[in-house]
């Protein structure tokens, strides 16, 4: 309780910060006690990366102050958060696999005698830094061998021994396995008791109530206020605050009842496993439906379409297409069962950058468009023409245009065709508008709508609540591998699908 | 972004440039030795490009796929060698051919199956088929040049049907079908998928392996089928034969355009790549100029070239549009 009554370690007052004119955000402020764990809270999209990159030095401020014991900083790139003795943990891991522990917590500083490396001292020297924190592991044991925490918490003895006073975790815990949280917690406590404080970025409001002494939460690039974690609170106050108030939606419910009772479901999956990943998925998608699995990022969501498209292997449970159980263990296989997968990564996984528009919408299914295996051109060309007219696909340079040279939403638009194209039966996507802008977007949601009430069957993968909201007719959310609630359209709103994707107890 | 001043060379299309830069190269050569102008030096020239330029469709595939095969000398060599133990003694010439064309087939397969199922990358899997089939050769031929002397035979490497090598018209009748087939069929527009983006191609539902298996055999039997003709136009078979062709198979390919990260290429640009690399031994020859200055003329057309490609790439990168998030 002392801490309330000194300078805070850590002051941001009043930051502003805009990209293209676009302002993300505005006014925010948040003060950092010594040897506090303090929460930032908020949406995908609120803000809390861009505040935390600059304060990292990743980004500059334009409008604020930053201070430090009372004092303010410049701190224009990450070398002047280092020498001020703020230190970022990111959710993805940078790690050398093949270099042992203590070489990692020493790297560019192993002590040496004569041109030879002393091993002997660093190791000793590589202990005496893990027993800071209490932790017992053998600093001659490879990086690669060593589990997501443990790598995680090695990360965190490299920050308190380039002596960091401020550690920010993003997400820290988005790759661990259930019930390994613990380690990271037992570590963050020592930090606590050695006076360094930590900003804790975490969808998970389970372990914020576990951690925490105190949560910020930023909405749209404001503050909406910070609150001290004590029992009077609650997690649904928290999400109240992340998502503001409920936003009213349209909706035309009877057409869409009535579709969804008449048909027998195209897609069903039932106890699915993946072993680390997910577990016991149930779930079944009927011709005209849209369903929309819901999940923050790391919930293991994406997985489950992956597995169902053969890209992941799954331990146990049963694929059912029309009600015949299916084994898929390719891509290839899921093609010819008339399942279509939109991947995330559109550039990498989605599109052949170097080849053109009509030749990516004809990848997936050539059989009516050619004879005796040659390409009928004329074919070919219409019924690429019929897509891009459809979809509303716009290039420079007509068809032959490379896909290289499309924005981001054009070339989503031209993966979707693909698998229009190909005829499937169930759609697949994974965060479809993933750097789509909102022109493009609409376009979208509107041939998906199009393509449901034709009778595809879809179902989408998506971290975007608002995606969510406005397309899905029925909403699965899924929280560390497990689904977690369903919801039909009506029920839905903001608040009870983040609180069931955030693990949130009833 | 848009820088301009791009450079004169990068603006052509490639194949155009590879014409000009053969034009001027023949015109040099007509000046310092004007019997290399003569229609007959240019039928020789023709009846040397198919030892070259068959095997350089196979490899255009594989590379075009992703892929490379540095075995296709050593599988040429073996094609010649076969042929010519069982010739006489075991088989009539028919069947010694065909089953000489069987062993570089089963050569192609055999590397497909490391690259595709084992996973080996394709670089190393040849290199080991690379030496352990020129290793076969001489084992098989008793480390001997054997006769292959049936005057048939002979004929495919060294008859001529109207004055023109009948090696010519078949590897032109080659690069005709393969040209039909990589442009218009839905096999070679997957190769190109396979190698311009192995995981989208997969994930469209491509069966990559499969594909893969395919070209790495194609490639094996045409480099047999340049293996033969070689043979039949020295008569022998050797187990010597086509060393250091894979290097100017990859050579003539990379020449013509294709690209070694895989996805872009076509047979044109290699045909184009075979002749002027054919063109321009003859040329040096004429000029007597020793052989080592033709293999240091060689790298340097290479480096050339191949510089240039890497500058329109880098410019197309830079061309790409700046992509909102």
């Amino acid at each position: 309780m002392n801490a309330e009554i000194n300078i805070p370690l850590l002051q941001m007052q009043d930051i502003e910060k805009q990209f293209y004119g676009v302002t993300v955000l505005n006014k925010v402020s948040l003060d950092l006690q010594t040897g506090e764990v303090l929460a930032l809270l908020g949406e995908n999209g609120a803000g809390k990366s861009t505040l935390i990159k600059i304060l990292n030095g990743d980004y500059q401020k334009d409008g604020g102050a930053i201070l430090i014991d009372g004092k303010p900083v410049q701190i224009n790139r990450p070398r002047d958060a280092a020498a001020l003795g703020i230190h970022m943990i990111y959710q993805e891991q940078h790690y050398a696999p093949e270099l042992s522990v203590a070489e990692t917590l020493l790297l560019g500083k192993l002590p040496t005698r004569g041109i030879m490396v002393d091993w002997e001292r660093a190791y000793a020297m590589a202990r005496q830094h893990l027993n800071m924190l209490k932790v017992d592991l053998d600093p001659k044991k490879l990086m690669m061998n060593l589990s997501v925490v443990e790598r995680q918490i090695v990360e965190v003895v490299k920050a308190i021994s380039g002596k960091a006073r401020i550690i920010v975790m993003d997400e820290p815990t988005a790759a661990f396995p259930p019930n390994e949280v613990a380690l990271l917690f037992d570590s963050i406590r020592r930090l606590i008791e050695q006076k360094i404080s930590i900003i804790y970025i975490s969808h998970r409001l389970d372990e914020i109530f576990q951690i925490a002494n105190r949560a910020t939460v930023l909405r749209d690039g404001k503050l909406v206020g910070t609150r001290r974690i004590e029992p009077s609170l609650s997690q649904r106050d928290l999400v109240q605050m992340m998502v503001g108030h409920e936003v009213a939606r349209g909706t035309s419910e009877q057409s869409l009842a009535a579709r969804q009772t008449e048909a027998e479901p195209v897609l069903t999956v039932s106890g699915l496993t993946a072993d680390g990943l997910f577990e016991n998925i149930d779930l079944h998608v009927s011709p005209g439906e849209i369903v929309g699995i819901f999940g923050l990022l790391g919930a293991g969501h994406d997985a489950i379409i992956n597995a169902i498209f053969g890209e992941i292997k799954v331990n146990r449970g049963q694929i059912l297409i029309e009600g015949q159980p299916i084994g898929i263990t390719s891509p290839h296989e899921a093609r010819n069962q008339g399942i279509g997968l939109v991947p995330a990564d559109r550039k990498v996984q989605g599109l052949v950058l170097d080849m053109d528009v009509r030749e990516n919408v004809t990848l997936s299914n050539w059989s009516p468009l050619t004879r005796f295996g040659f390409f009928q051109n004329n074919r070919e060309r219409e019924h690429t023409r019929q897509w891009i007219d459809r979809l509303g696909i716009r290039m420079a340079g007509g068809m032959a245009t490379k896909l290289r040279f499309l924005s981001g939403g054009n070339q989503q638009k031209v993966v979707l065709a693909r698998w229009l194209e190909a005829n499937v039966k169930v759609l697949m996507l994974n965060e479809p508008t993933w750097g789509v802008d909102v022109g493009a977007r609409s376009d979208i949601y509107a041939q998906l709508e199009a393509m449901a009430a034709q009778g595809l069957a879809i179902l989408m993968v998506s971290s975007d609540m608002d995606e969510v909201l406005s397309v899905s007719h029925r909403i699965l959310t899924v929280y560390r591998g497990r689904l977690t609630g369903q919801f039909s359209r009506a029920e839905a709103n903001r608040e009870n699908l983040l609180h069931a994707a955030a693990g949130g107890a009833e | 972004m848009s820088r301009t001043g791009r450079p004169f060379a990068l603006k052509i299309n490639p194949v155009l440039v590879l014409v000009a830069a053969y034009g001027v190269m023949c015109l040099v050569f007509g000046m310092v030795a004007p019997s290399f102008l003569s229609l007959d030096n240019f039928v020789t020239i023709g009846s040397t490009l198919a030892g070259v330029g068959i095997s350089a469709i196979g490899m255009t595939l594989v590379l075009v796929s992703g892929g490379v095969d540095l075995s296709v000398g050593s599988v040429a060599a073996l094609t010649g060698v076969v042929a010519s133990s069982l010739w006489p003694r075991f088989a009539p010439i028919g069947v010694a051919a065909g089953g000489a064309l069987l062993a570089g087939l089963l050569v192609g397969l055999f590397n497909g199956l490391m690259i595709t199922r084992l996973r080996i990358n394709p670089l190393i899997s040849t290199l080991a088929t690379y030496s352990a089939v020129r290793g076969i050769a001489f084992v098989v031929s008793g480390t001997q040049d054997n006769q292959l002397g049936d005057p048939a035979f002979v004929w495919l490497g060294r008859g001529a049907i109207a004055g023109i090598p009948f090696s010519l018209i078949l590897m032109l009748t080659l690069y005709a079908g393969f040209y039909f087939v990589m442009r218009y069929t839905q096999f070679g527009r997957n190769l190109y998928a396979i190698g311009g983006s192995p995981e989208a191609a997969r994930l469209a539902g491509i069966n990559s392996g499969r594909h893969l298996l395919i070209v790495y055999g194609l490639c094996g039997l045409l480099s047999s089928v340049s293996g033969l003709i070689s043979s039949a136009q020295l008569a022998a078979g050797r187990p010597l034969a086509a060393s250091g062709l894979e290097f100017a198979v990859i050579a003539a390919v990379v020449l013509g355009g294709t690209s070694l990260a895989g996805g872009k290429g076509n047979l044109w640009g290699t045909l184009i790549g075979v002749i002027i690399l054919r063109t321009l031994d003859n040329g040096l020859v004429q000029l007597n100029v020793s052989s080592f200055y033709q293999d240091v003329a060689r790298g340097l057309v290479l480096l050339i070239t191949v510089g240039i490609d890497q500058l329109r790439l880098r410019y197309e990168k830079r061309q790409q549009p700046g992509i909102a998030t």
